[in-house]
């Protein structure tokens, strides 16, 4: 596989799981760059990895990981000097009346390790490059995938209000 | 009502919502595409080694100042034992005794503001060696 097919097959990939992680677009902009980046440097000096996709992967998903704690770790002293208020603004209910701020909302309400699952699935990464990135069995990630999913439809159906 | 807003029961039509939802725009794809295969991230990479760097300048330049720096320090011999003092000051009564290494001596008395001197009635004492 040629580097540059590489990169734009992962590319789109990369930035779904991104926004997925992290719930923000400019965010998950600069994750999945930062991973492609890495990928296109390895590939230049050491040649390809053994999975470019698993090795991104592996990269967006630390970057993503250390973008979160920051962001979690900030926000009550943002809230404290930018005077920032905890409940969403207008802009922030605007987001959650479309379909990607409802979907974004019953995602973070998963478990860390069951949204990463789901997500790496839904990035297109395969079973076996998805659990080599989390470092678990196939089917330890095939239960987490299925636990995600059961859980994500009941929040989406219960933010649908058909429940 | 949006297309979405529909109960989702299979596996499939949730994963196609969620590829919908997070699909990202032509445009962003693009940027990141060519930003990496420019390979724009080795000024990015640079840019973050800045802080390290300066830490590694200050560490440096700490380290030569510690080298440069004379040593035993004063009042240390090179063993580590403080040197003797090259001057003691004693003080008995009111009079402070300087004492030099050579064996000179220096006597200080402090008259008070508005103390008369009256030399006629002081007695200096010299004791020891």
């Amino acid at each position: 596989m040629e580097l540059e097919t590489a990169v734009k097959e992962l590319a789109p990939q990369l930035l779904r799981y991104s926004l997925g992680r992290t719930g923000d677009a400019t965010l998950a902009e600069e994750v999945a760059q930062d991973a492609l980046t890495a990928l296109v440097q390895r590939w230049r000096r050491h040649g390809p990895p053994e999975c470019p996709a698993a090795f991104a992967f592996a990269v967006a998903r630390r970057r993503a990981g250390r973008l979160n704690l920051r962001r979690r770790l900030l926000e009550p002293l943002n809230a404290l000097f930018d005077g920032h208020s905890p409940l969403p603004g207008p802009e922030e209910h605007a987001l959650l009346r479309t379909d990607l701020g409802r979907t974004l909302a019953a995602l973070r309400k998963l478990p860390d390790r069951d949204r990463e699952a789901l997500l790496l699935g839904v990035a297109d990464l395969g079973l076996t490059e998805g659990a080599r990135v989390l470092g678990i069995s196939i089917s330890a990630l095939k239960m987490r995938v299925h636990r995600a999913r059961k859980r994500l439809l009941q929040l989406l159906e219960e933010a649908h209000g058909t429940k | 009502m949006e297309p979405n807003d529909r109960t989702h029961g299979s596996p499939a039509d949730l994963d196609r919502r969620l590829r919908g939802a997070l699909e990202p725009p032509p445009e962003a794809v693009a940027r990141i595409v060519g930003a990496a295969l420019a390979g724009g991230s080795d000024a990015a990479r640079g840019f973050r080694l800045i802080p390290v760097a300066s830490a590694l300048a200050v560490l440096m330049a700490a380290a030569a100042l510690l080298l440069m720096a004379p040593w035993p320090p004063p009042g240390i011999s090179p063993g580590g034992e403080p040197l003797p003092a090259s001057i003691s000051i004693e003080n008995v009564g009111e009079v402070l005794i300087l004492r030099a290494r050579d064996g000179r001596r220096s006597l200080v008395h402090h008259r008070a503001p508005g103390e008369e001197a009256s030399p006629s009635s002081s007695m200096i004492v010299l004791y020891g060696d």
